[in-house]
């Protein structure tokens, strides 16, 4: 890859994921049936986390004080994040078996970056599918908030949205790293997914102070929606952080992504092949 | 042993086995296709005979064994294995029979080979002294000791190999059947394997019925071979039968102190020139001692060299002509344009 | 082009691959004694009593190979413990969020409902209820079928024996630690009385059974399906959400909670979790009882469906 320095090296990659991408949306589409039926079990897995909340909030008219609205807008933002997250560099979890199988070696030595081919390695369409429910219930929330829209509120959402995206990609890449140590560790990654997810689901309030501490300074979830959101809410840090904190996303962002780039480019530096 | 020698183990007649292949041709239409892969086969073995199964990639080996364990049925013939039915009886039939499926392996790849054993122990219920008699005399003869704690994920392909024949033989089964045990192996695990096979089959009794492409083999340790393509059996018989069946040619390669043009020998015929170096194709059937006193007389030679006939070229010409070709075919599998033409 | 058969001659290139004929000799005098009749003659000599000892150590045997196979992959292990404790430790804050506001909803205070989301998160990891976990699938695209067709055991019972060992790891890898974390950190109850606990162990045991029994169709379904992730997919989420395992079946509303206690979803994790903290409503052999009925109900399926499967395999080779 030559020509135009760092920035047009970003630019040749992006082409190629671009490329990527169309290519296996074309193998994709030769299986239709199994698409649809795919993309109806996406959105039945979502629908069962929102019947989850359906069900809490049809015996409680409250959850630690915040409203069915209110959480819905924190439900769909944290879905939304992960679901974009997801839809860009896919389900890392396969690069594990990518390893097992000695795969990995013929992705090494191909002029593509190993991030791109990662993320586009089984692309289909339906992971575009994902982003549909989350999309929904955060619109249905925002229409239901009693929030006063000031433009700076307005303003902070497509942010909260954005740095959210790159908070879950970091966690993703920066979790795969560790496959190229240790391959089977493949779990992991569904698990920091599940887990993120299901601790941005809910007020941070409810997982008690400690562990709120832990998401906010450790892994900075609590920056996927939990801070942006208590800014757009109008309500107070409840654990008597800063009201600025909210604001802060989009550098907690860049750090985690710079994090996770660094844990990346170790991880490959430590691959050392599937040697049997 | 408990079975007399001549009672035959293993009987086939007249099977056809046809698989139906449905090709979409449009968006929703679907075009159906009956392909037989075995036709009217016909075939017995004796108790204690090792016998080998040639042909081509494609010809009916595979669906023969597996028709033969009892995985699939036929869909028209009879088939007994042992006095029962594989398809029908398949689990008695198991205790009594081992398989090798190629590289489909019956061991466990995350655990250490001898776990795989010790666990076929148990399964086929071995007396734990005649287990560890029965191990150690494998572990012996097929060189296993080096890698039997090692993972079956990481052993090289002949090794797995030899863990597998340990696996089927282990219980002392009656059959053995192996589908094509030798394929990709290294040379030690080939020859570790053959051997294996030739004494096991010799002081066990055990009935061995093996499919193949490696001519060697064959050689090595089938008195008896059966020849199939096309699902048609073209060829039962012992190999020297074969070859004069084929009416079978031997190589003379001459090098010659300069080159030459091709010679001209009574009784022979020159097949190939490179440089002062010539090859002659003569009739099995007779001595090499005359052609080459006769080459020696009327030409200037360096050294000299006799080659048996390959049987894969004698597997082609059965079944694409029953006369000797003018140029002999090249090693390649049979051209699929001709029409099978079973000489039987 | 004719290949170069005379250089070298293959007989001589043969010589070479053979062992060396002393190592033969030494071989054969080495089984020089006669060899006793073949194995197939001897079976019988055991009595009733032996087969069965014989046979429970080849079951334990088969068990043991399947949790020792897991085992070997040590990351994999670490990494669903620490990932295990998390989850349990953010759904058992949840429940107790829930259950400070409205103490007493579902007939459980709070120590209930924690200890109900901890054990409740064990038992969903010990039973798989997300699915899968039977090899099925894989060995039926990849052909690997036939050679669990050639073995002399019945194709249920021997992925029911895999299942018991896989269970065994995760039971004491995933479901252990994360209970302990959760007595740690949250106030747990124990059975109340000695006869609760039997009942639980009971009920795990049948828990088991329904649950291998539930994923043993899916994965059975392999044999008709091409593309068998889909219905992998579905059957995972609604065993995830009837098992109780999200939420208490007694808080599912209506006609909903009708239809989730009769299914056998909650056989898996409900039924058990009730027996641990004894809110059984008919009392515990009822709901053993439920258990069982499932457990028969869907092995017996598994059976015949079994069957169906493998002359499907056989007579038209997938």
């Amino acid at each position: 890859m030559t020509g135009g320095g760092r920035l047009g090296l970003v630019r040749d990659e992006a082409a190629l994921y671009l490329l990527l991408v169309r290519a296996a949306f074309r193998s994709a589409a030769q299986y239709r049936v199994s698409l649809v039926m795919y993309t109806l079990v996406e959105m039945a897995g979502a629908a069962l986390d929102l019947a989850t909340i359906g069900i809490i909030f049809a015996h409680l008219p409250d959850l630690d004080g915040f409203a069915l609205s209110e959480v819905a807008f924190l439900y769909g933002s944290s879905a939304l994040a992960f679901a974009l997250a997801e839809a860009l560099v896919g389900p890392l979890d396969q690069l594990g078996w990518q390893i097992k199988d000695g795969r990995m070696d013929a992705t090494l030595t191909r002029p593509v970056s190993v991030l791109v081919q990662c993320a586009t390695m089984d692309f289909s369409p339906q992971r575009l599918g994902r982003l549909a429910q989350p999309t929904a219930v955060f619109a249905v929330s925002l229409a239901t908030l009693p929030v006063d829209w000031s433009p700076g509120r307005v303003a902070i959402l497509p942010m909260m949205v954005l740095c959210g995206t790159m908070i879950s990609i970091s966690l993703a890449v920066g979790v795969a790293a560790v496959l190229f140590v240790a391959p089977d560790a493949s779990v992991a990654i569904a698990a920091v997914r599940q887990g993120s997810a299901l601790a941005t689901q809910y007020p941070l309030t409810i997982y008690g102070r400690r562990m709120a501490m832990l998401l906010t300074f450790v892994f900075p979830v609590a920056f996927v929606n939990w801070q942006p959101a208590l800014f757009v809410l109008g309500r107070p840090d409840p654990f008597g952080l800063p009201g600025f904190t909210g604001l802060l996303s989009p550098l907690v962002a860049l750090a985690s992504c710079l994090a996770a780039g660094i844990a990346w480019s170790a991880g490959i530096r430590h691959y050392r092949g599937e040697g049997g | 042993m408990t079975l007399s020698s001549d009672a035959s183990v293993i009987d086939v007649s007249e099977v056809t086995r046809t698989f139906v292949l449905r090709r979409r041709t449009g968006w929703m239409r679907r075009e159906r296709s009956d392909v037989h892969a075995v036709r009217d086969l016909s075939f017995s073995v004796r108790a204690g005979e090792m016998v080998g199964y040639l042909g081509p990639n494609g010809a009916g080996k595979s669906t023969t064994i597996k028709m033969l364990v009892g995985i699939l049925t036929p869909s028209a013939g009879r088939l007994r294995v042992a006095g029962l039915d594989p398809s029908r009886q398949r689990l008695r039939l198991a205790r009594r029979i081992g398989v090798v499926f190629g590289q489909r392996s019956a061991l466990w790849s995350d655990l250490p080979l001898r776990d795989s054993f010790d666990l076929i122990q148990r399964i086929y219920r071995i007396p734990p002294a005649r287990y560890r008699q029965n191990l150690d005399e494998f572990i012996q003869l097929l060189d296993l000791a080096s890698f039997i704690d090692t993972p079956v994920r990481q052993l090289s392909l002949g090794q797995r190999m030899r863990g597998s024949v340990t696996a089927a033989f282990l219980p002392e089964p009656e059959i053995v059947y192996l589908d094509e045990p030798t394929i990709g192996l290294d040379v030690v695990s080939k020859a570790a394997v053959r051997s294996f096979l030739s004494r096991t089959n010799r002081e066990s009794g055990t009935t061995i019925l093996l499919t193949t492409h490696d001519m060697t083999d064959v050689e090595q340790l089938c008195r008896r071979v059966m020849v199939i393509d096309h699902g048609r059996l073209g060829f039962d018989g012992t190999l020297d039968e074969l070859r004069t069946r084929i009416g079978g040619v031997r190589t003379l390669r001459v090098d010659l102190a300069e080159p030459q043009p091709a010679m001209t020998i009574e009784g022979a015929r020159v097949v190939r020139v490179d440089g002062a170096r010539q090859w002659l194709e003569f009739s099995a059937q007779d001595s090499a001692a005359p052609l080459v006193s006769a080459v020696a007389a009327r030409y200037p030679l360096v050294d000299l060299a006799v080659g048996e006939p390959a049987i894969e070229d004698i597997v082609a010409r059965l079944y694409t002509t029953d006369r000797l070709p003018a140029v002999p075919p090249s090693r390649t599998d049979p051209d699929p344009t001709h029409p099978p033409s079973p000489v039987r | 082009m004719i290949p170069d058969r005379a250089n070298p001659p293959p007989a001589q290139a043969n010589l070479a691959t053979l062992p060396a004929p002393a190592e033969l000799a030494a071989a054969a005098a080495a089984d020089a004694s006669p060899r006793p009749t073949r194995l197939v003659g001897s079976l019988g000599r055991l009595g009733r009593l032996g087969r069965a000892w014989e046979s429970a150590r080849m079951w334990g045997a088969i068990s043991s190979a399947s949790a020792r196979r897991m085992l070997r992959y040590r990351a994999a292990v670490l990494a669903s413990i620490v990932s295990n404790i998390v989850l349990t430790v953010l759904r058992g804050h949840l429940a107790l969020a829930v259950w400070a506001q409205r103490p007493g909803l579902a007939g459980y205070d709070s120590t209930a409902a924690v200890t109900f989301t901890v054990l409740g998160q064990s038992l969903v990891t010990t039973f798989a209820v997300f699915g899968g976990m039977i090899d099925i699938p894989w060995r039926v695209r990849t052909g690997s079928i036939e050679v669990d067709l050639v073995r002399p055991l019945g194709f249920q019972r021997w992925y029911l024996g895999l299942e018991v060992g896989r269970a065994a790891v995760y039971l004491a890898s995933r479901a252990l630690p994360a209970g302990i974390v959760g007595v740690l950190l949250f106030d747990l109850r124990l059975p109340r009385t000695a006869g609760a606990a039997a009942a639980f162990a009971m009920s795990l045991g049948l828990a088991l059974l329904v649950s291998f029994g539930l994923r043993y169709l899916v994965a059975l379904s392999a044999f008709w399906m091409t593309d068998f992730r889909g219905v992998q997919a579905v059957s995972a989420l609604v065993m995830m959400f009837f098992s109780g395992a999200i939420l208490p079946l007694v808080l599912f509303p209506g006609a909903l909670g009708t239809v989730a206690a009769l299914l056998p979803f909650g056989a898996v994790v409900q039924t058990p979790m009730d027996l641990y903290l004894g809110t059984v409503d008919d009392g515990p052999v009822r709901a053993l009882a439920f258990q069982a009925t499932w457990a028969l109900v869907l092995l017996l399926a598994g059976q015949t469906l079994t069957a169906r499967a493998i002359r499907r395999l056989v007579v038209q080779n997938g």
